[in-house]
């Protein structure tokens, strides 16, 4: 597998885009790929149309993309209320395992 | 939770293994699909068993399944809207209103409901078959992997997970 011809910050981008252009409930993308694999695109996502919810509702949903080929790569959705994303800013609410907001690039509508 | 209940139960929980596995590998779209309608069945059909008698055989009824949460007695609903993460009863109903159009389209998944169209499991039609669901891109992907059907997702792990907390609701 060549590992020059995936370039996760450039599909990053792309599917940020996408996200915001189909989805209306998705007001900003954060794309957070400090700890992240190589091939492991992490995103949360500020969606307004989730509702005020508890924070059980904080998983990551994960996809296998193009697997088996050049750029097989996996994506990671962590979608969360207007609400939540302010704990994360001030550390009142933690994220999922080693996820980090450091070099986090947002992405918005 | 009887013991019916439970070896259903015990189905949906592999099941949903073998989803979350499936959809992590990134194989064609009618896998992922296949195992996400079969948990939803069973999860749905294990909450049905509590009343000690067979539920329909259909393959019809995750949709009946969020209705019925979505109507249980008064003194339920708090603690089943926070088992479901909604903070209050009226949100959990909106979010099923909202919902139920995926809830269909996901029970249509199954053969026999998909009235000899797409499905994730044979090809069609059946007479002359032209189509496989391994080639297929289903109408249903988008919307599963929208935030609203990513959110699905988090609910059917949450009715898998903790099915124990309200089997008997």
């Amino acid at each position: 597998m060549s590992a020059t011809l995936f370039d996760r910050d450039s599909m990053a981008a792309w599917y940020a885009h996408q996200h915001l252009q189909t989805d209306p409930g998705i007001v900003a993308v954060y794309y957070l790929p400090t700890n992240a694999d190589d091939r492991e695109i992490r995103f949360v996502e500020i969606n307004e149309l989730i509702g005020d919810r508890n924070d059980d509702s904080l998983e990551p949903i994960d996809f296998g993309i193009d697997t088996g080929t050049d750029n097989a790569h996996k994506l990671f959705v962590l979608d969360v209320t207007p609400a939540q994303w302010k704990r994360f800013q001030v550390r009142d609410l933690d994220l999922p395992g080693n996820w980090s907001l450091e070099d986090a690039i947002s992405y918005r509508s | 939770m009887n013991s019916y209940q439970k070896v259903w139960w015990q189905q949906a929980i592999s099941d949903h293994e073998a989803f979350v596995l499936i959809r992590g590998m990134g194989v064609a779209q009618c896998h992922s699909l296949h195992y996400l309608q079969m948990v939803t069945e069973k999860i749905a059909k294990a909450y049905f068993w509590r009343s000690g008698s067979a539920p329909p055989q259909s393959h019809a009824s995750f949709v009946r399944f969020l209705r019925f949460l979505g109507q249980i007695r008064q003194e339920d609903r708090d603690r089943i809207a926070n088992l479901f993460t909604f903070n209050r009863f009226a949100d959990f109903q909106s979010w099923i209103r909202a919902t139920l159009p995926i809830a269909y389209e996901l029970e249509r998944l199954a053969p026999a409901l998909a009235n000899d169209g797409p499905n994730s499991e044979y090809p069609w039609p059946h007479a002359k078959p032209q189509f496989a669901p391994t080639n297929h891109m289903f109408a249903i992907w988008p919307s599963l992997t929208s935030g609203q059907g990513r959110d699905l997702m988090r609910i059917i792990r949450i009715a898998v997970e903790r099915f124990p907390e309200y089997a008997d609701t």
